[in-house]
Order: structure tokens, then sequence, then C-alpha cells
């Protein structure tokens, strides 16, 4: 490596980022607005709007039950601008506006009871609510008052109950756990934000505009050239980072954040800062990488923006309570170093699984560093066709059925899961004869598959019977090992058990309903879709290992919920495997079904199952011999 | 320089492209041309002929499937930095930092080319005069006009005096002026010693300033000689007539 050269190269590119106001908005302005614009900004509105609605007058209807209650606080309410009415109000004066709030009151109960009715949706009517309560509240306290000072005692506010929250964490202990849970996600959203415009004029810019191709014919190594762009994204993001901070600083200072204390110790923001390069790095390799496969700055925000939205899940993990630093988390590139950060600004920070964040996050760095020298790869750029273009109309059968997935997907959250709600059964039934099925045909259609070639099921035979039957265990296995394995990070809620249980339950229906709801009917369905539709019509272009790869995924994100996505993901590659070695999607029907009702009727023992390692070599030999039925050379012929 | 003293040698040079739609494309197919020092080669031909890859190749930043290349020398392959080094390169898509003025263009790629920092500023000035630049010197590029971006081109691909200049239609976007002018600089380049490989489409700027011209098509070298030969072989007097009666001759 010539460092002169990369040191040229980054100054270049750091004098153009300075000149340039996209970048400077992104890595300067935007982070050092960030704060004073959330705080004081937010703070000033929501002053004027309450003052606002203070002055506003509102309609406040008593029922016939609630004259008592009018008689006792209509002159407070009258403090405020404020009509009163008597009489019977229906549910639609509210909602058409005739008055904002109603007050009722049952007779039956002994002591008055007021009930006050208005629509949270309006300002108006909310704030109505809230002064007919504010009414009751300095009307109860007086009564109070004057009833004791008719017995003759005088209220003594010495002798009154006191009640006094004591934090005993040390106040910049208090500060660094409120900090810590906003600033790793806000820093990783500011360090992505300066980061993608600077990776975007470095690489894809330079592409469209024809520069990268004047740099490319000077005697400076390309490792060189894409060491020295990386640098400067990295400065860049650093540099929004540490005006974020900065401004956090200051904001505080003066009082921004509603005198709350927030003062954090220098040494944690070092430590915080610490932990932050290499996210940096690693973010800024990431931006590098996806803006070098773009041809202009356009097609490089479109690349730029899902790469930055699937950045902000793992940041999320520190902004979200009950997600703690363990070493298994500490691995998880972004959401380890986020939840790092929060620690060490919290104080008292676990020291292994923070030493191993930043252990990772700079191995993670180190490796897209060293793939960067890669990037400016001559052959690839300047061809009159690129590679993306020609890989892009390659995929054309892969994209067309992603787009049909995606519809489908879209069509089960609205329309099915809806109609389960209402009715479990009649509604699986629908999601899946009347949803699932169509759509499969429609994304078969989509690939450009006749039907008969997309879902192979012409010819049911012994081996694929046998197969399925052998890998029942093999898929109980994987799947329960999966989410024993993935509990220990990630459990489930109780609530979610219930409700699997409770849906499944055998006390409701009987077993051959059950069967067929949860059993055949997914195992046809979802596999016609599945590994039908979706992996014959991504196998047209793609490998077959992405095609199970990405059609597994779908499996999984099918369910809508993350708790299942691994062991269902890992299932359907089971499954994709299976039917691309068997020629026919038989197996992974009958397997399927075969899986569900594992589940459905011997769950528990399942669970008891995973612990004998006899089952799991016989799990594991099932599955050796399915494949093996199916392990002459051209059975796959997608 | 090669042994026999060609700034420029090309032999049997293939390229071969996978494309989805057409299969495989043979961009050149045996391309074997020199070009001596002080000596201008003209490559004609019509689009997709192979004029972009056969420099692009030689400029080093693509790689032949056959063949080799060598500049003042070197070879393409196998000294790529010597090459760059010994070659200032223009095309079409060599474009300009829009935020950089044409001073600090040409400030930066004479370091790229670690060009001493007591000869720098003298050669920069030296640019700006024979390009008619100084008045712009400290202007944005992106604030200059096509002409007067090609001209702080030009002075960027000879900031390190190169000896081979390997241009590809480098006229491109020049009013008459300032073809003119592009072109009396490429005589004075020749007159100096430089060797110029350069593609065109303007068949009377090839014939004002090319020694020889090479007629390119469908990845081969159709004929290659002094307009006069040419004129021999074809029995036509100008380019216009002479490249379609190449191009028709089986």
């Amino acid at each position: 490596m010539n460092l002169g050269d990369v040191r040229l190269v980054f100054l270049r590119e750091a004098r153009d980022l300075l000149r340039d106001r996209r970048a400077l908005f992104a890595s300067l302005f935007l982070p050092a607005l960030l704060y004073p614009a959330l705080f004081f900004g937010t703070a000033h509105f929501r002053k004027a709007a309450e003052k606002s609605l203070e002055n506003r007058e509102v309609v406040v209807g008593f029922g016939p039950g609630a004259e008592r209650i009018r008689f006792a606080i209509e002159g407070l309410l009258r403090r405020r601008p404020c009509r009163v009415l008597s009489g019977s109000f229906e549910p639609s004066d509210l909602a058409e506006g005739r008055v904002h709030a109603i007050v009722e009151s049952s007779p039956a109960v002994p002591a008055p009871e007021a009930v006050v009715r208005f629509r949270s949706n309006s300002d108006l009517s909310a704030e109505a609510a809230a002064r007919v309560g504010r009414a009751l509240e300095d009307w109860r306290e007086e009564a109070r008052r004057t009833r004791l000072e008719t017995w003759g005692v005088l209220p003594d506010p010495a002798a009154a109950f006191r009640f006094e929250a004591v934090d005993a964490a040390l106040p910049e202990r208090a500060g660094g756990a409120l900090l810590g849970r906003l600033l790793p996600l806000v820093l990783v959203l500011v360090t992505i934000s300066a980061g993608s415009v600077a990776a975007l004029e470095a690489f894809a810019a330079e592409r469209e505009r024809g520069t990268l191709e004047t740099l490319l014919v000077h005697p400076v190594a390309p490792s060189d050239l894409a060491t020295g762009k990386f640098l400067a994204i990295l400065a860049a993001s650093l540099a929004a980072a540490v005006t974020n901070v900065a401004s956090l600083g200051a904001t505080v200072a003066l009082g921004g954040a509603g005198g709350a204390s927030h003062s954090v110790s220098l040494s944690a923001l070092a430590g915080a800062f610490l932990l932050l390069v290499p996210t940096a790095a690693f973010l800024a390799g990431l931006l590098a990488e996806v803006s070098a496969r773009a041809r202009t700055f356009r097609e490089g925000q479109n690349y730029v923006l899902p790469l930055s939205l699937a950045c902000m899940v793992p940041g999320l993990a520190a902004f979200l309570p009950g997600i703690e630093l363990t070493p298994l988390l500490a691995l998880v590139p972004i959401g380890g170093t986020a939840l790092a950060i929060r620690e060490v600004l919290k104080g008292g920070a676990p020291l292994l699984p923070v030493a191993l964040a930043g252990a990772s996050a700079t191995v993670y760095a180190a490796l897209l560093v060293r793939r960067t020298g890669r990037l400016l790869d001559a052959e690839r750029i300047l061809r009159d066709e690129p590679p993306e273009a020609e890989a892009s109309r390659a995929h054309l059968h892969s994209r067309r059925t992603l787009g049909a997935t995606a519809a489908t997907f879209l069509l089960v959250f609205y329309l099915g899961f809806p109609a389960q709600a209402r009715d479990p059964i009649g509604g699986l039934l629908a999601t899946l004869y009347g949803i699932v099925l169509p759509c499969a045909f429609l994304v078969a259609r989509a690939s450009g598959l006749p039907p008969r070639e997309a879902f192979r099921l012409s010819a049911l035979r012994p081996a694929h019977v046998l197969a399925a039957a052998a890998l029942v265990p093999a898929a109980g296995a994987i799947s329960g090992l999966l989410l024993r394995l993935q509990e220990r990070f990630l459990p489930t809620p109780e609530s979610l058990l219930r409700e699997m249980a409770e849906k499944m339950s055998l006390d409701t229906i009987s077993p051959s309903l059950a069967l067929l709801l949860f059993a055949a009917s997914p195992g046809l369905c979802e596999e016609l879709l599945f590994r039908g539709a979706i992996l014959r019509g991504l196998r047209r272009d793609l490998p077959a290992a992405k095609a199970v790869a990405i059609s597994s995924l779908l499996f999984g994100a099918f369910h809508f919920e993350i708790h299942r996505l691994v062991p269902q993901a890992a299932l359907g590659a089971l499954l994709a495997a299976l039917t691309l070695r068997a020629g026919s999607l038989w197996p992974a029907v009958l397997l399927h079904a075969g899986h569900n009702a594992l589940v459905l009727f011997a769950g528990e023992a399942v669970s008891y199952l995973l612990l004998d390692p006899r089952f799991l070599v016989a799990s594991a030999l099932g599955a050796f011999a399915a494949f093996r039925l199916f392990a002459r050379p051209g059975r796959d012929a997608a | 320089m090669s042994e026999d003293g060609a700034a420029i040698r090309v032999e049997g040079l293939v390229k071969v492209y996978a494309d989805p739609r057409r299969g495989e494309v043979r961009a050149l197919d045996g391309v074997s041309f020199a070009c001596a020092r002080g000596e201008v080669l003209g490559l004609l031909g019509p689009n997709g002929a192979g004029k972009t890859t056969t420099l692009r190749i030689l400029s080093t930043v693509l790689l032949p499937t056959e063949g080799a290349a060598s500049v003042a020398g070197h070879d393409c392959v196998e000294e790529p930095l010597a090459v760059r080094r010994s070659i200032g390169f223009l095309s079409a898509n060599t474009g300009l930092y829009p935020r950089l003025t044409a001073r600090e263009t040409l400030d930066f790629f004479g370091r790229l080319h670690h060009l001493p920092e007591d000869r720098l500023g003298p050669r920069i000035e030296t640019l700006l005069e024979a390009f008619d630049l100084r008045e712009i010197a400290d202007r944005r590029c992106e604030k200059l006009s096509t002409g007067q971006r090609q001209r702080v081109s030009l002075a960027r691909t000879v900031v390190h005096a190169p000896p081979v200049l390997i241009l590809d239609e480098p006229t491109t976007g020049l009013d008459i002026l300032g073809a003119s002018a592009a072109i009396l600089f490429l005589q004075s380049q020749r007159a100096e010693g430089c060797a110029i490989l350069f593609s065109t489409h303007v068949m009377a700027e090839a014939e004002k300033l090319c020694d020889r011209i090479g007629i390119l098509h469908r990845g081969r070298i159709l004929a290659i000689g002094t307009l006069e030969e040419l004129r021999t072989r074809t029995g036509r007097r100008y380019l216009e007539e002479i490249f379609p009666a190449l191009l028709s001759s089986p």
C-alpha cells in the first residue's frame, strides 16, 4: 500500500465533501441540529399547542343523571371558555362535534360516579375531558376541606402522607442510562446518513461522471484508491457522530432537555466513541460495497436505503427495553456495539461482552476493509454493459417471482390474518385455499413457469413417501433444536406460547379436523407456493443454494413472527433441498404435513426426545437415507 | 521502448466478453499494430468496432483475453503501473471533478504522478498558459463550458509530460477553434517525440493529423497504412470514400 497515494485520494475526497452541500448537511448540520430541533422545537410546539387549546371554548354536555355534578362543577369549568349543556346525548353528538365531552352519572351507585365520554382522536375533546377531570378533582378537594372544617379538624399539610421517590443511582449514571438507550440508535442513524452521502459521492457519482475512469488510468493501485475513499467515508461518518454528541452535550447544557439530568462522565463518552469507531468503519465498508455497485448516484440511493433500514434493526437493540448485552449478542454486527455503547454510558458495563462487541466489530470492519481493495475492478466498472445490468436482466424471473410473493404476503397479512382473528378455523381455511393456493399459481405465472413445471406433482412414487417419512424426525429435531437455541437469547413470550397452544388445541376440535387444518392443508398449499412456485421461479436464474436460501427465508418470514423465523426458515431449507433433490414436490408436501402432525400430536414428547442422543442419531440417519433415495445424478431438472 | 523502438506495440489482441443476450462477444479479434515515437496513429471505425476496447487495454484498465500489448516497453498486463506512468489517457468517459478548480485538478493529477513539488508548480503554470486556461484557472470545473472542460482534460492528460498519448475522440465537444487548438497541440507533442494513438470519427482530423491510419471493423484491423497507401489500395482519394470501400471489400 502506498500511504502517500491513499492520503492524496483521501484529501481530495475530503475536500470534495467539504464543498458538497448534501455531504455538509448530512455530516454536520443534521447531526448538530437534531437535538435542538428535537428538544427545543418539540417543547416549543407542545407549549404553543397546549396554550392554544387552553384558550379554546369547549362544549360539555351533562346527561340526565349528572345534574348534581353539573351543579357542583359548572362554576369551576367556566374559569376557562366553556359552554355547558344539559339533556340527553348520544355518541353521535360526540362524533359530530356538537359536544366535546359528555358527563354521565349512574344513580344506582351509592356514591356519585362520574363517567366522562370523549374522543381521544380529537384534541379539543381530550382537552374538554381533562378540564372536567380537573374540575372534579378541585371540587372533591374543596368538599373534603369543607367537611374537615365542619368537624373542627383543620387540615394540616405536614400531617399528610408524603411520598417521595429517591433515585439511588449516581447522577451521571442515571443520565447515562437515559442517553444510553437513545444515543446508540441515533449514532447509527447519523453515521449511516453521513456515510451514505459520502459513499455515493465517492463511488456511484464518480462512476456516473466518468472521474472513476480518469482515476483508474493513473499510476495508483485500485486498492489504494478504494482505501482513500473508504477513509473519507469513515471520516464523514465519524464527523457526524462527534458533531451529534457535541450537539447533545450543548443542548443538555443549555437546558434543552427539559431540565432533566443527562450528564455522562467523559470517560464513558470516550469509551462509547472507541466502540463507535469500528462500527462506523463496518458501516463505511458496507456503504462502500453497496455504492461501488451502482452506476449512478440515483441507483446508489436505491441500494443504500434498504441497507440503512436493515442496519437500523440491530441498532434498535439498545433502545428496546429488556434486551441485555450477552456474549452471544455482542457478536451481532451493529447490535452488539449498540448494546455495548449503552452499557458503557450507563456505567458498570460488563467487561467481557463489551470487549467482545468491540473486538467483533473490529474484525467485521477489517474483513470489509479488505474487500474494499477489490471494489474498483475496472473490468466490471468499464464494461459497456456492466455486470449489474446483466445480472439485473438475468434475474428478471427472480425479481418477478419476488414481486408476486410480496403481493401474496400483503394479501395474507391484510385479508388472511383478520379473517383468522374473526374465525380461526374458517379464516385459516380461507387463507390457505382462498389466498395461498391461488397465489401459488399467480407466482408461477409471474415467473413464467407453466404450473406443471412449477409444481411437479405428476406422479407420487413410493420413494417420495419413504423419504418424507424418514425425514419427519429430522425436521422435528432441526426446528426443535433451533427453537431451544433461540430461547437462550430471544425467549418466546408466554402470551405467544399460550396463543399457539390454544390455536392448535385438540380439546376444541376433532383430531381429523386438526390434521386437515394444521397438517394437510399447510402441507399442500404452502408447499405449492414456497417449494413450488417461489423456489422454481428463483431457480430459473439463481444458483440452487441462493434459491434455497431466499425461498427458506421467505418461508420463515411468512409466519410474520420473529420467534418462528429461524426454525421455520431451517425447515424451509430442508424442504427446498429435498424438493430439488427429488425433482418432485410430493416429498416436501408429505414431509411438511408429517412435521406439522408430529408437532400437533407429540409436541411435548418431541422436546423430551430432543434430549435423547439416540433420537438425534436416528434423525440424522433418516435424513441421510432419504436424500440417498434421490441421490442419482440428473434428478434435479431445475 | 520495445526492441524495434515502437512506443506502442499490440500483437494478436483478443478481447471476449460474456454477454447474456448475445452470448460470447469478441470485441477484438486478433488486432495487431505498432506506433513509433513521434508518430500519430489514428484508429478509425464505426461504433462497436473495438476502438475504445483497444485503447482501454493499452491504458491497462481492461485485460486482454489473448495477445500482448506493451507501452513504452512495459507490458500492459504485467506492469500496469509502469504503463500508466508512461501514458496520458483521455476519452469521452474520463470526466473531471466538478468541485475542483482547473488548477486544483492539475495539481491533484500531477501529484498522483508523483511529480516533485519544485516541478509541479511551474508545470501547472505552463499548461494553464498553453491551453489558455489562466483566466479560468481558479473556477470550479462545474462552472466551465464544455470546451473549457475539454481543454482542462487535455492539460490533465499531459500534466506529467508522458511519452505516449492515448486519446479516444479528443476533440469531442470542442468548437472549431477549440478543435483546431487541440490539433495544434497534438502536432506540437508529436514534434517533441511523443507517440500518439487516437481514435476519431472526424475524417478531416485524421487526414490532417495522422501519419498512419488503421481501419478497425468488428474487432479486426481491415487496413493500416499512410493515407497514400490506403488511397492506392482502394483507389479512392478521400477518407470518406476509402472508409466505406474498405468496409465493403471482401
